[in-house]
């Protein structure tokens, strides 16, 4: 086996690093923060927050820089884009992590947290695993970057050690997660083993070349395709492979919640526009059919799931399953005014989503309960500025204008009508309409309904000392089998003063959260009533990507 | 010509803005004086932008605003831009107007209300986003106010939160809403697919300076450039008209406005009656020329308009809670106004809009007055007699039944008229019998019209009073003041004996801020019509150039046609006179099965819950259910908190989740490489 | 060999790991069904690199070896520290979170 030795040949320049820099820089506070947080006392560890969101923000920068003056060509030998989609992802992907590090401190103390550092650190390798994923110029990247935001997730997922639901959270997010990895990397090797290439580009112009014209479509790259479906599928939320997500969402922390649900779905949509709708364009005839159906039941299904939910936080994730299926309408109708809209929803869906899961991120209580229907009742009389930001979320959610969420749904559906997918503009709007029913409980229970008298604490949290903790323990052990009482565990119930004051008054609302609901807000609103600037960066974007 | 269009809507959202934001620490009077003094100045404005219009030659009465550039991104290009023309013109002044009385009537009506600051916020909203549905110059924000209106609707509805009744109507009446509002939305997508523009002067008027050319029919002055198939028109005038029957609560999406009534009476007046309900009828008459031009569409919207007239005024012949009648009433008066265009009367239909918000609003009022009154009573089986104790209410309920039993020369009397003759003029032009038989039924809601109208006032103005005492405090306000009971104790032996006498001692008219409006209303009710009689039809000529000219009767005919409809509203009052007004009015239950259908309202509400509501709600639940697990759900109803965690880890069946998840993902798989196979 | 001979080894250690995912619930033994599905592909992979002669397919294989590696140290934290709450470390008792 003789390797072409010209591959070998490729030597990095500086213009290459140049076009990696906001990655960069977001690996650089990623270091930076690990290391801070040795320097940095334990009573200051909020200031790790301020030190990646300054790396954050200097990405930012550059990455607007980059949009302004950069040569929008590829790094690495054709491996990472930095043309605009892969920009305006980025940028949707930083200012989800801004708002996420803003979210933190404060939601990171009351739920007891230590490790500070380690928690800043894997949100911005996450955000950069996203970042990469949604740059990627080869399957070799897409897998990467996925890899990357995924290791990163599954621990955040779990970071609240000692709560079971947090714990399982990571557990079921790892296993599944790599199951549907393990699915996407096949389908990649069929691929590549069909088209003798991973780099987009030589994919596409094999796919043109050889298996457009004819419609014969080799069994190899068909299975390839379907396989890689599945993967990017499970990663955006997909039915029938979404059941891991409301599970996901609701175990982890919602500071991490919020974060990941819009930054992972910008990044897989992203890496799923450029490997389908782009590289895979020429065969649009062999994968729509697939997605199309995804994406009728992740629509119904989303949305039906939704419908019965009382926790607002696990309404939300469903949310999240619902509105995956209408940015997957703009995915199956292809054009490149499609690709806009999707990029469109994408960033509303970022504004909106953010400030809904911040308002239940400072609503939570220290055990990570308090996100129920009852628990909004009357917010409206006891928090007016959540409610009303949470209230405005829901009806951007909803799509109901002049709010950036109708924005995205008119650009949506009307590329879909445009591009000659009626029906599934139809679908879009009806289920919109079921949309409608949970979105709008929450605003009636937050403005609408008495707040209930205060409800009392539950016995056991408020009397946390060992004996009720091991006897539920011993009764564990009746049914379990080999659990015995764990001293150590009740002892950390105990110490952490989080846990104990359930009964706890209305606590603060940090400025850093009130920051980040403020940012939420305001683009929420002045991108619905000025969607302009939105749609134009989102065209370009979407020119700079499909032809 | 001027175009103040922008203050018209700029004061109302100045007005909710600061009452929402700063409402809850303002005094009363201050709350009062911005929520009625910006809807003035509104009103001032419109009024300004009207008169500068008549001043203006008839062909050039149009002025249109572009403020900003909302999108423009290839061919996408849509501005914000507010228009004033002769319809807009007529609208604004009505909503204003009209909105201007009911907010200055509120001030009495809701003057105990604690949630006094949130109303005037909330209704300051509503006029903002009904001016914006009017005054939008495309079809965008159109839908923008569409659905703000709706949405002031709900809070408005659901007002009074602590009562169940008020909070399932408001979500209901939200639910149907919102359909409509995808209706608009679908037709809004395919106007644009085929226009490739959303402004109105494009699609509907034409502009040949601007290279735009409107869709056939009779309004259009340039010669066609799109022509779009026959097929298209009729799929988005038949979306637009869901979109209107939604709102204008039609067949078969009326369920919601007679549970609207749960809104505090005001509300009912300005929302429910005068102004949002009658924006499917705007829209209509906006898009004339879409609709004239789109085969078979006005067909149909004769016939679901002539079957929501005639459905809604046989179920308010048998309601007994004086709001449902005339909300019924409303939803007959709002299908013959679909009637009217429905014949190409595009300007009869605003015609009786106008007409229609006068009188309506001065029944609500009369009515918010008796329920005042009498403390929340609105069931008319418990009134009567009231007409010595409130004679001002009386009169003007009189000035307003009389209009809507279209009596001459009542203002509903010229407007109906006018409907009826363009259906009739219709149905001799074309003659084909579908438009007789529409006469006809036009002729007979007229009659059913006049009994139900006459019905309700001999009920609760005539006879003996029938209720019980009357507390001394309140209105039908929800959240219930427990300070109000004891306060009136301490003198209360004498008051006692005095109310033994007379249920009606403490009975009073209404204050000078909820007669003044009521009076202004009333005049209007009388000489409202005189704008648009069959001899100088002033509103027609005025709204031609928009609407287009509507067919119209003369000779035998008109006097044929004047003399049917009043026989028949004559004809129904004398008979409200003998079953009602003669003896004492009689409101026994009934076995009368047509009286129990009409009654049940033709089984439409039961018929929807049990088709719609409860297989959703079920589905949602099968879904949550048997495909996430059958375990019980130990988060939620165990204690709740760690322990109800753990022990809900211990008491679960032994079912692996993750592992079924992981089946899912599997078996989704397998699917697509199955499907993969097959295809080859 | 013929290619063929590689991809139908490969698809039969992939179906072999998902059925092993699908019906263990040992985390740990579950964790290895998945690596076992990873290195079905990346036989996959290296046949295809082999017969099309190209290195991409050798490329990716270090990737997945790699990450594989990763998720390896990222797993073991997850099971143990679940071992230390519960000691038990069975897939199905973890449960609460559904509806």
């Amino acid at each position: 086996m003789i390797l072409a030795s010209s591959v070998f040949d490729f030597t990095p320049t500086a213009q290459d690093w140049l076009r990696i820099l906001p990655e960069l820089i977001v690996l650089g506070a990623a270091l930076l923060v690990l290391l801070a947080d040795l320097a940095i006392p334990a009573k200051g560890r909020g200031w790790l927050a301020l030190v990646g969101l300054l790396g954050v923000v200097a990405a930012a920068v550059v990455t607007a820089g980059m949009w302004i003056s950069g040569d929008g060509l590829t790094a690495f030998n054709g491996m990472i884009a930095s043309d605009k989609a892969a920009l305006f992802a980025d940028l949707v992907i930083l200012f989800a992590a801004a708002l996420g590090l803003l979210f933190s401190p404060g939601y990171v103390e009351r739920q007891g947290i230590r490790q500070h550092g380690e928690y800043y650190t894997l949100l911005l390798l996450a955000a950069l695993g996203m970042m990469l994923m949604a740059s990627a110029a080869s399957l070799l990247i897409v897998f990467a970057g996925l890899e990357v935001l995924s290791l990163a997730l599954y621990i955040l997922s779990a970071f609240i050690v000692a709560r079971p639901r947090s714990q399982e959270a990571g557990m079921k997010y790892f296993i599944l997660s790599s199951f549907a990895s393990a699915f996407l990397l096949y389908g990649m090797a069929l691929t590549y083993g069909a088209t003798g290439a991973t780099a987009l580009t030589a994919i596409h112009d094999f796919v043109a070349r050889h298996a457009a014209p004819t419609g014969d479509f080799r069994p190899l790259l068909l299975a390839g395709l379907g396989l890689m479906a599945v993967g990017f599928c499970f990663k955006v939320s997909a039915v029938p492979f979404q059941a891991w997500t409301p599970d996901v969402y609701v175990g982890a922390p919602t500071s991490i919640t919020a974060f990941m649900s819009v930054g992972t779905k910008v990044a897989a949509f992203v890496a799923l526009a450029r490997v389908f709708m782009v590289a895979l364009g020429p065969v649009a005839a062999a994968w729509s059919p697939v997605l199309w159906a995804v994406a009728v039941l992740t629509m119904i299904g989303g949305n039906l799931y939704a419908v019965t939910q009382r926790d607002v936080k696990r309404m939300l994730a469903y949310s999240s399953v619902a509105n995956a299926g209408y940015m997957l309408v703009a995915v199956v109708t292809g054009t490149q005014q499609a690709l806009a809209a999707l990029l469109i929803y994408l960033a509303a869906y970022a504004t909106m989503n953010l400030g809904a899961f911040g308002v239940v991120l400072a609503l939570e209580r220290s055990d990570g309960l308090g996100t129920v229907l009852e628990d909004f009742n009357g917010l409206a009389r006891r928090r007016r500025g959540l409610a009303a930001v949470l209230a405005v979320c829901l009806l951007a959610l909803a799509g109901i204008p002049p709010t950036v969420g109708f924005a995205g749904k008119f650009a949506v559906f009307y590329a879909a009508i445009a591009g000659g997918r009626l029906e599934l503009a139809i679908i879009g709007v009806l289920t919109s309409v079921l949309g409608m029913f949970y979105y709008l409980r929450v605003i009636w229970a937050m403005y609408f309904v008495e707040p209930q008298p205060a409800r009392p604490a539950p016995a056991f949290v408020v009397a946390p000392a060992a004996p009720p903790a091991s006897a539920s323990a011993a009764a564990s052990s009746s049914t379990g089998g080999v659990a015995v009482a764990e001293p150590r565990i009740a002892t950390t119930v105990r110490a952490d003063p989080a846990a104990v004051s359930v009964a706890e008054t209305p606590h603060v609302v940090y400025p850093g959260t009130w920051l980040a609901l403020a940012l939420a807000l305001i683009a929420t609103i002045a991108l619905g009533i000025l969607p302009g600037a939105l749609v134009d960066l989102a065209t370009q974007a979407a020119q700079s990507l499909l032809r | 010509m001027l175009n103040l269009t922008v203050f018209t809507l700029a004061l109302p959202l100045a007005g909710f803005l600061i009452l929402g934001l700063f409402g809850r620490r303002l005094p009363r009077a201050l709350i009062a004086w911005i929520g009625c003094g910006t809807i003035l100045l509104a009103f001032a404005a419109a009024a300004a932008d009207f008169i500068s219009m008549l001043g203006t030659a008839q062909t050039s009465r149009v002025a249109d605003t572009t403020f900003f550039n909302w999108v423009a991104s290839g061919s996408l290009r849509i501005d914000f831009g507010l228009l004033s023309d002769p319809l807009s013109a007529i609208m604004l002044l009505v909503v204003t107007g009209v909105g201007f009385l009911i907010h200055v009537y509120s001030i009495g009506y809701m003057a105990d209300d604690p949630g006094y600051w949130r109303f005037f916020s909330f209704l300051n909203f509503f006029v903002f986003a009904m001016a914006l549905l009017v005054a939008a110059d495309n079809f965008l924000f159109l839908l923008a106010g569409w659905a703000g209106v709706g949405l002031a609707s709900f809070l408005l509805i659901g007002f009074w939160y602590t009562r169940p009744s008020a909070v399932a109507a408001a979500t209901k009446a939200f639910v149907v809403n919102v359909i409509g509002d995808f209706g608009l939305l679908l037709a809004i997508f395919l106007l644009f697919k085929t226009f490739g523009t959303l402004g109105y002067e494009a699609i509907l008027y034409g502009n040949p300076a601007s290279g735009h050319s409107c869709i056939a029919g009779p309004f259009c002055p340039a010669p066609l450039a799109i022509h779009p198939a026959g097929a298209t028109l009729t799929a988005i005038a038949l979306l637009l008209f869901v979109a209107a029957a939604a709102k204008s609560a039609q067949l078969p999406l009326h369920v919601w406005l007679p549970d609207a009534m749960e809104g505090p009476t005001p509300v009912s007046a300005l929302i429910h009656a005068a102004t949002m309900v009658t924006a499917g009828v705007y829209l209509v008459a906006r898009a004339a020329p879409l609709f004239t031009a789109a085969p078979g569409v006005l067909p149909i919207v004769g016939g679901v308009a002539g079957g929501t007239a005639l459905f809604a005024a046989t179920i308010a012949c048998v309601q007994t809670d004086i709001k449902r009648v005339l909300a019924y009433s409303t939803m007959s008066q709002l299908g013959y106004m679909f009637m009217g265009e429905a014949a190409s009367g595009f300007s009869t239909g605003i015609f009786h809009l106008t007409t229609h918000a006068y009188f309506k609003a001065l029944l609500f009022m009369s009515a918010g007055a008796v329920i005042h009154a009498l403390a929340g009573e609105q069931d008319m089986r418990k009134m009567g007699g009231l007409r010595r104790k409130l004679p001002t209410t009386f009169w003007c309920f009189v000035a307003g039944g009389l209009a809507l039993a279209a009596i001459f020369p009542f203002a509903g009397f010229w407007s109906k008229d006018a409907i009826l003759g363009a259906i009739l003029e219709r149905a001799s032009t074309t003659g084909i019998g579908g438009w007789y038989v529409l006469y006809a039924v036009g002729i007979l809601t007229a009659g059913l019209t006049g009994f139900y109208t006459f019905r309700l006032i001999f009920g609760v103005f005539l006879g003996q009073y029938r209720g019980g005492e009357i507390a001394p405090h309140g209105a039908e306000h929800g959240p219930p003041e427990p300070a109000a009971a004891p306060a009136s104790r301490p003198n209360g032996r004498g008051r006692e004996v005095a109310s033994r006498r007379d249920p009606l001692a403490r009975v009073h008219d209404v204050g000078a801020a909820m007669r003044w409006p009521m009076l202004i209303l009333a005049v209007l009710a009388v000489i409202g019509g005189f704008y648009g009689t069959p001899f100088s039809n002033w509103l027609g000529d005025f709204l031609a150039p928009i609407a287009g000219t509507s067919p119209d009767v003369s000779g035998g005919t008109l006097a044929l046609n004047i003399a049917l409809g009043l026989a028949a509203a004559i004809l129904g009052i004398a008979l409200a006179w003998l079953r009602y007004g003669a003896r004492q009015a009689s409101f026994a239950p009934t076995r009368n099965p047509i009286v129990v259908f009409f009654e049940n309202r033709y089984y439409v509400d039961a018929l929807y819950d049990h088709v719609i509501v409860r297989p959703l709600l079920w589905a949602g639940r099968l879904l949550r259910r048997d495909l996430e697990g059958v375990a019980l759900d130990g988060g939620t109803r165990g204690v709740g908190g760690v322990v109800g965690w753990s022990s809900g880890v211990l008491r679960a069946l032994q079912t692996g989740y993750a592992r079924n998840y992981a089946l899912a993902i599997f078996l989704g798989a397998t699917l697509i490489v199955v499907y993969y196979v097959m295809q080859r | 060999m013929p290619l063929n001979a590689y991809l139908i080894v490969g698809a039969l250690l992939f179906t072999i790991g998902a059925a092993g995912v699908l019906v263990r619930r040992n985390p740990l033994v579950m964790f290895m069904s998945i690596e076992l599905m990873l290195n079905a592909v990346n036989l996959s992979f290296m046949a295809f690199a082999h017969f099309l002669d190209s290195v991409d397919g050798w490329m990716f294989v270090f990737l997945v070896l790699t990450v594989a590696a990763a998720e390896v140290v990222v797993g073991l934290a997850i099971i143990v520290a679940i071992f230390r709450t519960r000691r038990e470390i069975d897939v199905d008792e973890l449960n609460t979170l559904k509806g």
